[in-house]
């Protein structure tokens, strides 16, 4: 009779075990999918919205910028006796460069052109040079390695160092930036360093309103990447990106 | 103490009363709790009559009640999800759980006992499916949980059935210590019984109204 009710007993005894066990694996196993699901979703939501800035940009490029060339150059080829006139029309003409540059540079800024033909490398060389010759901070921007990177993540990347070059430029008061690109057993690896003010990551982090540092973890998430922030008061910034791009 | 006894028994009204109440909010959702309760209703009153009535035992209809009660409770897990996608696989998951019915109730011929083994293992199956939908409903679902019927079905399942695992065990050493703690799990069944109708009664109490939808 004792060794029935023993049996018994370590038969209830594993049934709970189990219950328990699989209350922990079911919960685990429901939180990642939730979190694959909320990646998608995230991945989706940026992908619709570079797609609607990559189409905008290519209606400004290709569409509006060459008929607003063509104007330019019918009103100049326009022979006009009067000086007032001619004066008028010297006006418009400049007012047309100024809105060729504009939308220029907002179609540049929806979408680089130079990403889209010559990838990423070329397209962030573009985006350093633009930022060297516009601010007073000093770029320096170090390519150890051909880097080969998926069409479809190379827009995240880019916007990700543009997000870092930006906070550099609004918030650190830096002068000098030193970034590093490389590629290393089938991820790409960015590196940046800033001798700016610096700041306290963990309250920057816990903040609601830091959408640019939102940003890039969002980003870095979709890429299934690993960010690195390491910022002091007084000491300069620190970020360091692993991305797969095998 | 008859009296409290007594009302206790007749808990299964609580839910099977709201669920009248609530009828035409009663969908496909919860069509197959409701018609376990209703059978489970009238399994009581046919035991009463074969105890008192005909001074037999309540082996077989006992018996037949626990397989229709997996057999819904499996159903209406269905519709909530289980396998939903994987239709013929879940038929096959319930042929092949309801085979050891069949095969301790027939094959052994325990249908006029009270055999364990079944017992244990669909209260085993329930608990599981429960916590499972409880953590599925804990990572999806925004809405007040404690407001969610099927939610407060599913807690009703895993403290009656979890429950249920325990009282085999207490038959058993009962057995041995007629006074002892098994007697004292056994007797309690009856408190938790009615726990549990009391948090189904609440359950078809908070089952929303559906919603019409009409183009005119």
């Amino acid at each position: 009779m004792e060794n029935k009710i023993l049996n018994i007993t370590i038969l209830l005894s594993v049934i709970i075990a189990v219950i328990i066990i699989y209350f922990f694996v079911s919960i685990i196993r429901y939180h990642r999918r939730y979190m694959k699901l909320q990646r998608e979703r995230i991945f989706a939501e940026i992908t619709i919205r570079e797609n609607e800035r990559k189409r905008i940009a290519a209606d400004l490029h290709d569409s509006l910028g060459p008929l607003l060339s063509a104007v330019k150059l019918n009103i100049s080829s326009v022979e006009i006796p009067h000086p007032d006139d001619r004066l008028v029309l010297e006006k418009t003409g400049k007012y047309l460069d100024e809105i060729i540059g504009s939308m220029r540079r907002i179609s540049y800024d929806l979408l680089p052109a130079t990403l889209e033909r010559q990838g990423l490398v070329e397209a962030i060389r573009e985006f350093v040079g633009q930022v060297n010759l516009k601010q007073t901070i000093n770029i320096q921007l170090y390519v150890v390695k051909d880097i080969r990177v998926p069409k479809e993540k190379e827009i995240h990347i880019f916007r990700m160092i543009q997000e870092i070059v930006h906070n550099t430029i609004k918030h650190a008061r830096a002068k000098n930036l030193q970034i590093g690109l490389s590629e290393e057993a089938g991820h790409l690896l960015f590196l940046s360093k800033d001798d700016g003010k610096g700041f306290d990551t963990e309250k920057e982090l816990g903040r609601s309103s830091g959408l640019g540092l939102k940003s890039l973890q969002s980003r870095c998430e979709i890429l299934s990447g690993i960010l690195s922030l390491e910022s002091k008061p007084g000491t300069g910034t620190n970020y360091f990106i692993k991305i797969p791009v095998s | 103490m008859t009296i409290i006894v007594f009302l206790i028994s007749q808990s299964i009204l609580l839910p099977l009363i709201a669920g009248l109440v609530r009828l035409r909010r009663i969908g496909k959702g919860y069509q197959p709790f409701f018609a376990l309760l209703v059978i489970g209703f009238f399994t009581e009153i046919l035991s009463f009559v074969l105890i008192k009535g005909y001074h037999a035992s309540n082996a077989i209809p006992i018996n037949i009640y626990i397989l229709a009660e997996w057999t819904l409770i499996a159903i209406q897990f269905h519709i909530w999800g289980f396998l939903k996608q994987r239709k013929q696989l879940f038929y096959v998951f319930l042929i092949a759980t309801s085979l050891v019915w069949v095969v301790d109730n027939l094959f052994f011929g325990m249908i006029t006992g009270f055999s364990p083994w079944f017992r244990l293992f669909y209260s085993f199956l329930i608990v599981l499916l429960s916590v499972n939908k409880i953590n599925y409903m804990i990572t999806y679902d925004n809405r007040n949980l404690f407001r969610n019927p099927s939610f407060l079905i599913c807690i009703g399942f895993i403290i009656y059935f979890l429950y249920m695992i325990l009282y085999r065990w207490a038959i058993e050493v009962s057995a041995a210590d007629k006074s002892g703690i098994g007697y004292k799990i056994i007797f309690f069944i009856a408190y938790v019984n009615a726990l549990t109708n009391s948090i189904f009664a609440i359950a078809f109490l908070l089952i929303p109204a559906r919603v019409k939808f009409t183009l005119k």
